[in-house]
């Protein structure tokens, strides 16, 4: 009988990272490829093949047998950053053909503390669209849904006519108050439907993104119209190869909010910050098994420290993230990412004498002892003997320890100290930084560490969960041996998943009667209709009954007065009585409460529901986490040597254990170090780890 | 027993500061002990602290009610040591640095500990700026943090509000002549108490603004936000003791004021830097009051001296006095406003603390527009002229970096900025009012290796924002935009280009009651100061418009005229309907905006770097296909002749006929040139037969008149006596 796998890759922008599940949830070693940016179809066989490997499979085998196949790639954001995608013609109210040149005034965005406050530091992004292709259209709508200006039809004819003209490839639309009032941009889309000849992508920004904030709607619209295309024909691509090789299925890809879907999705543009999703997917899955509610994901990465979190079970999401010098409309798994990783740059500024650490990065040339210029945090963990020269990427590359060791010097001798000293404060930094950003994510949302557990994972999440955890009272710490290929793993655990938004208009004042009451139901239950028959029909193209979608309700909601809205899930899926708005405004006060002190409450100005959304599921097969039995607590099996370390202020002899060895049940007391060929974990003196009969590793004090 | 550190009262402790101060080190902390003994440590405890601001900063925002301030960040968090000076600054408006620590130093001043008390979740709320800030609209709230009974600091923020009352809708008053008019005024209160306000302090906003619940909600995000801060500060007191604490807040603004010295010294060439500046006052005819209905000019010249101990001075010697008019300096605005062109052009990278503002003096003649000796003079909108001091003290910094080869660095903050203000009744019966804040982002002026850019800078804070449309139109309410964008020929032209302006129009659909009211930096009146740098051009000041003819946007409506701002001055001027466009180039009181009238207005461009005719062609071909000038600008300002290719729709260089365009400038410069002298001996004879202009006659004498060393100066360079200016 032919064998049965998930198969989920995360191809990044060096490597594609191959993870096999098969029916009994067991999972082999992590494939690896190098990323072949000009065919990513043959990186994809190859890193299956790599990972068919090591199950003794071939990579037909694999595939033939894949109940699903995931992919995530890097196509659509280098579609966008090497300014590869189609040649897009917009479509705009009049008077806001300058918008793209204008950029919102926003030439800071995405930038530390520092380079914020330097006011030379100023930039502006080149426009995805050429000014001669950006027509405006006569038209006005304003905040009450009311026509200002009716829209010129000749002038959109016109428009799209030289838009073709001039070799156009695709077209957005984009009104301004359209998420209140959709029908101008519905016309335009229709009147340009009549006039192209050949079938380009048309998009109107009320479709993609029903909400306010023209800005956010624009960009959006406009990634959707330059980039989805190209990147869909490259996902087929991938899926034809995959099929040629036996999979049977249509191949799923990874959203921006932590969903699947068929790659023939629409909204292709919702995948476009799906890179470090994976791992906040893998960590709730994990969670889920484990019995653990909240956690903090913790990423560390060559160039980034990523965090996000799952609370009460639940992924928060948000909605305007930043991209390249702009802000999305588009809901993205809450993550917050700091240029800190152990390929970042560390240097000294001439007058203070203080440490700076990044923003730059080494990325894949490590560090001075690899192919880099300038010392790297990887440096500093060669030289303290963290990390084995030898067995870097399991030994393919060779780090040169002494190279690092002359750079540090210079630098540790300008500010008098001893150089191990120095490469360890340079760590603490490093701790600090990446604490901070723990901190301030939960606290900023007011929650406390001691009510959370946290995952490290990324190639170098083991190596210092230990100073970063130090002093946090998380409820426990924990890695995985696949923390380095985590992203992969989680993909395969993703949800079939799609979100939908739209706004609306509820007004609910403080002590409202019944009647004012069951008046916001008439407004928000067609919009919730609206979106559940939406889900239900892009389910149905991907192949889904109606009675396999599973739905959750949400609505944003704001003290009457704020200009933002505050996201709470709800048990209400429709409004039929007073009790059932009580019950939403209970949900949202509740979510609020999580978030300011009471201070912040102002029940008084009455609540306005300005938008609505719905997720719709639909269950996968899955990957398990087995539970082994429990084997002895020596790791004897695991040990292969010592090495003099620096820890703290003096050296000692730490033990070294090879990870892939280690059994259920192990228990490795510090000092001790933990070889994996693609990551390292550190077990300082006064702490230990316990392997558990889920082969997670847990960190605590020794 | 005080409430201070170790048993002192505050008072003590504000006497002992400023002595120990006077050792030119803050508080007389000569060595750095903490960061010597662990600068990792100290390095872990400044970013707890920062962290805490920008934290609070970033989760507050988001419940605020205020476009300003969630929409544009116009919000800011600091940590101040007991006697006031600030330790830990948020991003956000950065223009305020120094102003919560006055409102401290005047609780600690007048004796609030012995009076009235001070405890722990106590709310105090300033907007006065006799007290510290720089206008009513900006509202300061602020906590003290207490351990084991001590006050161990204070948690500061301020937030711009956008409607606080006054004579007109918005937050400025521009027309308030003396400061009763100028807005809801809340003069170092105690609002609240136990972390929850009074509720006559809300019911007090609620009764003074047209636009309440931005206010209220403002302030409640700012409580938060520093309830936030004070969480932190507990257990950062924790983590590193109450010793370390208090000792680590005085390095950490000592360090700043290292950090400054050593910019100073390493950045800027020392000596004296000379900015002229003036500000007409465009008042006549604009329904004030009798004693003030006049049109002037303010003079305000500043000069900066660069000390070879690396002290930097302002003077504002031979400013005007102080005058019926809104634009008045009390002590907190201009100190904020030059300190904030020091920490973005200077102090980057260091550490961003009161310390820096030790290494500063500030020289402001008692009378005079810096310093007004009436407790009561207008201070509604200072900002006409204090954005054009963080220009124009940047432009000195620009000067003595480029002197000593920072040419990277060299920049001149950019302020043309303008405001629509506008209030009244919407349809539905509700009163509105709102300060639009779109002017975020002002042009940025041209560098000395780069072209400046538009929509960039905003002097008042770093983040700059236009925001977006469809949030301004909520609180405009009764108007819509029917245009944003870039206007064509308002950059300063040179080498490299000053940012091109942009503006804004609007239509006004079936209002009530719609009041608007304009103002900006300058007045508008002038070209925008400084004129141009090294050889480039000055840029177009602000303007504002409106038409009120419903014809007009009928035509826009149906597709005859385009929204765009220069098309619509060039049809009402083609089609000879010149009288139906009313244009300020100044204030503009109360304009009452009726269905369909359509208003705009112009933010200003940034000033060119270089002359115009050493620009790189191709960029003059880019910049006339990208709609930033036209062809004509092109040839007569840049020498460049370009050629319309139709079929493809974009210009492009002619390089022979440009080569000779430039050399017949050249040509023409030649002619027109003529020598210093000359020039000096045909303005000396204009002073003396008194043919100046009248409002400069009028403004040099108000200055000589008040200030001995303008008027030695200014007799000595013209050669002149007194008489022959005064009469």
């Amino acid at each position: 009988m032919t064998q049965r796998f998930v198969v989920s890759l995360d191809a990044g922008g060096t490597m594609t990272d191959t993870f096999i599940v098969d029916e009994e949830g067991k999972f082999g070693e992590v494939g690896k490829a190098l990323t072949n940016r000009e065919d990513e179809s043959a990186s994809f066989i190859e890193s299956i093949n790599d990972a068919a490997g090591y199950l003794k499979l071939e990579e037909k085998e694999i595939l033939s047998g894949a109940i699903t196949c995931i992919y995530t790639g890097t196509g659509m954001l280098n579609t966008i950053l090497t300014r590869t995608g189609l040649k897009t013609g917009l479509l705009i109210t009049k008077g806001f053909e300058d918008y793209l040149i204008l950029s919102r005034g926003q030439r800071w965005l995405g930038k530390s503390y520092h380079q914020i406050i330097h006011f030379a530091e100023r930039w502006k992004t080149e426009p995805y669209v050429e000014k001669k292709l950006i027509k405006g259209i006569g038209e006005r709508i304003n905040i009450f849904g009311e026509v200002v200006i009716p829209i010129n039809k000749d002038e959109v004819a016109n428009s799209v006519r030289e838009l073709m003209d001039n070799g156009v490839e695709s077209i957005g639309i984009v009104f301004l108050n359209s998420h209140i009032n959709p029908t101008h941009e519905i016309e335009a889309k229709n009147i340009a439907m009549e006039i192209v000849e050949k079938e380009i992508p048309i998009y109107c920004s009320s479709e993609l993104m029903p909400v306010i904030r023209e800005y956010s709607r624009l960009y959006s619209t406009l990634i959707q119209c330059y980039a989805a295309e190209p990147v869909r024909k490259q996902l087929l691509n991938i899926e034809e190869k995959a099929r040629k090789n036996g999979y049977e299925k249509r191949l799923l890809t990874v959203l921006s909010y932590g969903g699947l879907a068929d790659v023939r999705y629409p909204r292709m543009f919702e995948t476009l910050l799906s890179g470090p999703v994976g791992g906040i997917m893998g960590s709730k899955y994990i969670a889920d098994i484990v019995g653990l509610k909240n956690i903090v994901c913790c990423d560390l990465g060559g160039t980034s420290f990523d965090v996000g979190l799952v609370v009460e079970g639940y992924i928060p999401i948000k909605r305007e993230p930043i991209f390249h010098n702009f802000m999305l409309n588009l809901p993205m798994i809450d993550i917050d990412s700091i240029a800190s990783g152990t390929g970042t740059v560390l240097k000294i500024d001439p007058i203070s004498k203080r440490i700076i650490l990044g923003p730059e990065s080494a990325g894949a040339k490590v560090g001075i002892c690899y192919e880099f210029d300038r010392p790297t945090i990887s440096d500093c963990d060669l030289i303290l003997g963290y990390l084995n020269p030898d067995y870097f990427i399991g030994g393919k590359i060779k780090l040169n320890k002494k190279d690092s060791e002359n750079a540090l010097s210079s630098i540790a001798e300008e500010l008098g100290v001893e150089v191990y000293d120095f490469a360890f404060g340079v760590l603490e930094l490093l701790h600090t930084q990446t604490r901070g950003a723990i901190l301030s994510r939960l606290t900023g949302r007011g929650f406390s560490p001691s009510e959370f557990a946290a995952i490290f994972y990324g190639g170098s999440g083991p190596m210092h969960l230990w100073g970063i955890s130090k002093n946090v009272p998380f409820t426990d710490v924990i890695t995985v041996p696949w923390a380095a290929a985590f992203s992969a793993f989680g993909i395969a655990t993703a949800d079939y998943l799609h979100r939908l938004h739209s706004s609306t208009y509820a007004e609910i004042p403080h002590n409202a009667d019944d009647e004012t009451k069951l008046k916001a139901g008439e407004m928000i239950n067609p919009v919730w209709e609206k979106l559940e028959q939406e889900a239900y029909n892009l389910f149905k193209m991907e192949g889904y009954t109606d009675e396999e979608v599973r739905l959750k309700h949400f609505v944003y909601c704001r003290y009457k007065g704020q200009l933002e809205d505050f996201e709470a899930q709800t048990s209400v899926s429709r409004i039929t009585k007073p009790e059932d708005v009580d019950k939403i405004i209970q949900d949202f006060e509740k979510a609020y409460g999580a978030l300011y002190p009471e201070a912040m409450k102002f029940p008084e100005a009455g609540y306005l529901i300005t938008e609505v959304a719905i997720a719709a599921y639909v269950d996968l097969p899955k990957p398990k986490i087995t539970k082994y039995e429990l084997e002895g607590e020596s790791p004897k099996d695991a040990y292969k040597d010592t090495r003099e370390v620096y820890f703290e202020d003096k050296w000692y002899e730490f033990n070294i254990f090879e990870m892939k060895e280690l059994k259920p049940g192990n228990v490795v007391v510090g000092p001790s170090i933990i070889e994996h060929p693609a990551t390292t974990l550190v077990v300082p003196p006064d702490n230990r780890i316990r392997m558990d009969e889920y082969r997670l590793i847990h960190f605590m004090g020794r | 027993m005080g409430i201070g550190w170790n048993g002192k009262s505050l008072r003590e402790m504000l006497d002992e500061y400023e002595a120990k101060s006077e050792s030119g080190y803050y508080y007389g902390i000569e060595e750095l002990k903490l960061r010597e003994d662990d600068f990792f440590k100290y390095e872990r405890f400044y970013y707890r602290l920062l962290n805490a601001t920008l934290e609070a900063r970033e989760r507050v925002k988001f419940a605020c009610a205020s476009p300003g301030t969630r929409e544009l960040g116009e919000l800011l968090f600091l940590v101040h040591a007991p006697e006031g000076e600030a330790a830990a600054i948020s991003l956000g408006l950065m223009a305020h640095v120094t102003v919560v620590e006055n409102v401290i130093k005047t609780i600690i001043r007048e004796n609030y500990e012995e009076t009235v008390g001070i405890r722990d979740g106590d709310i105090f709320v300033d907007n006065d700026p006799y007290t510290g800030g720089a206008h009513p609209a900006d509202s300061r709230l602020i906590v003290p943090v207490f351990h084991e009974g001590e006050l161990i600091c204070w948690v500061g923020s301020i937030s711009h509000e956008l409607e606080i009352g006054g004579g007109t809708p918005g937050s400025f008053n521009p027309f308030a002549v003396e400061s009763f008019t100028c807005g809801e005024r809340i003069s170092v209160e105690r609002v609240g108490e136990k972390n929850q306000f009074y509720p006559w302090f809300i019911r007090r906003l609620r009764r003074n603004s047209r636009a309440p619940d931005l206010w209220i909600l403002d302030e409640r995000a700012k409580l938060s936000g520093c309830l936030i801060i004070k969480e932190r500060i507990k257990e950062i007191i924790e983590e590193f003791g109450v010793d370390y604490f208090k000792q680590a807040l005085r390095e950490l603004i000592e360090e700043g004021r290292r950090d400054m010295e050593a910019r100073i010294k390493r950045q800027l060439v020392p000596g004296k830097y000379r900015i002229p500046h003036f500000c007409p006052v465009l008042y006549k005819g604009e329904g004030v009051p009798p004693h003030a209905d006049r049109d002037y000019i303010i003079h305000l010249p500043l000069e900066i001296e660069i000390t070879p101990e690396a002290k930097i001075i302002f003077s504002y010697e031979g400013a005007s006095r102080w005058g019926w008019h809104s634009f008045n300096m009390y002590p907190g605005a201009l100190e904020s406003a030059l300190w904030l062109s020091l920490i973005e052009t200077l102090l980057y990278d260091g550490r961003v603390t009161s310390g820096g503002k030790l290494q500063t003096e500030l020289i402001r003649p008692i009378g005079s527009i810096t310093n007004p000796d009436y407790p009561y003079a207008g201070d509604g909108i200072p900002w006409v002229i204090l954005t054009g001091e963080i220009s124009m003290s940047s432009l000195a910094i620009y000067l003595a970096q480029f002197a000593r080869g920072y040419i990277e660095e060299c920049i001149e903050i950019g302020a043309n900025w303008a405001s629509l203000e506008g209030g009244g009744i919407t349809r539905f019966g509700t009163s509105f009012g709102f300060t639009n804040f779109e002017f975020s982002a002002c042009a940025q002026g041209a560098r000395p290796i780069e072209d400046g850019l538009v929509a960039a800078a905003a002097p008042w804070m770093p983040e700059t924002d236009t925001g977006n449309a469809e949030i301004w139109e909520i609180v405009l309410n009764t108007a819509s935009y029917l245009y944003r964008g870039v206007i064509r020929n308002s950059c300063g032209h040179g080498k490299f280009i000053g940012g091109p302006a942009w503006g804004s129009l609007w239509v006004s659909w079936k209002p009530t009651v719609f009041t608007i009211v304009a103002s900006g930096s300058f007045s508008g009146m002038i070209s925008y100061q400084p004129f141009g740098l090294m050889g480039g051009y000055p840029a177009p000041s602000w303007s504002f418009f409106i038409i009120r003819n419903p014809e007009i946007f009928e035509k826009i409506s149906n597709g005859e005229i385009y929204p765009g701002i220069v098309e619509l001055f060039e049809h009402t001027k083609n089609k000879g309907l010149d009288e139906e466009i009313e244009v300020r180039k100044g204030f503009a009181n109360s304009r009452m905006a009726q269905d369909r009238s359509i208003f705009g207005i112009i933010y200003g461009g940034g000033v060119g770097y270089g002359d115009p005719i050493e620009r790189d062609p191709e960029k003059v071909a880019e910049d006339v296909n990208n709609g930033i000038i036209t062809e004509e600008v092109a040839k007569n300002v840049y020498g460049v002749v370009l050629e319309y290719d139709e079929s493809k729709g974009v210009y492009s260089v002619n390089p022979d006929e440009t080569v000779e365009m430039r050399s017949k400038i050249r040509e023409n410069r030649k002619k027109r040139g003529r020598p210093v002298k000359e020039w000096w001996m045909e303005e000396r004879k204009k002073i003396k037969e008194g043919k100046l202009p009248p409002y400069a006659i009028e403004m040099y004498k108000e200055c000589i008149e008040f200030s001995e060393k303008f008027r030695d100066e200014f007799t000595k360079f013209w050669q002149i006596s007194e008489k022959d200016i005064m009469g």
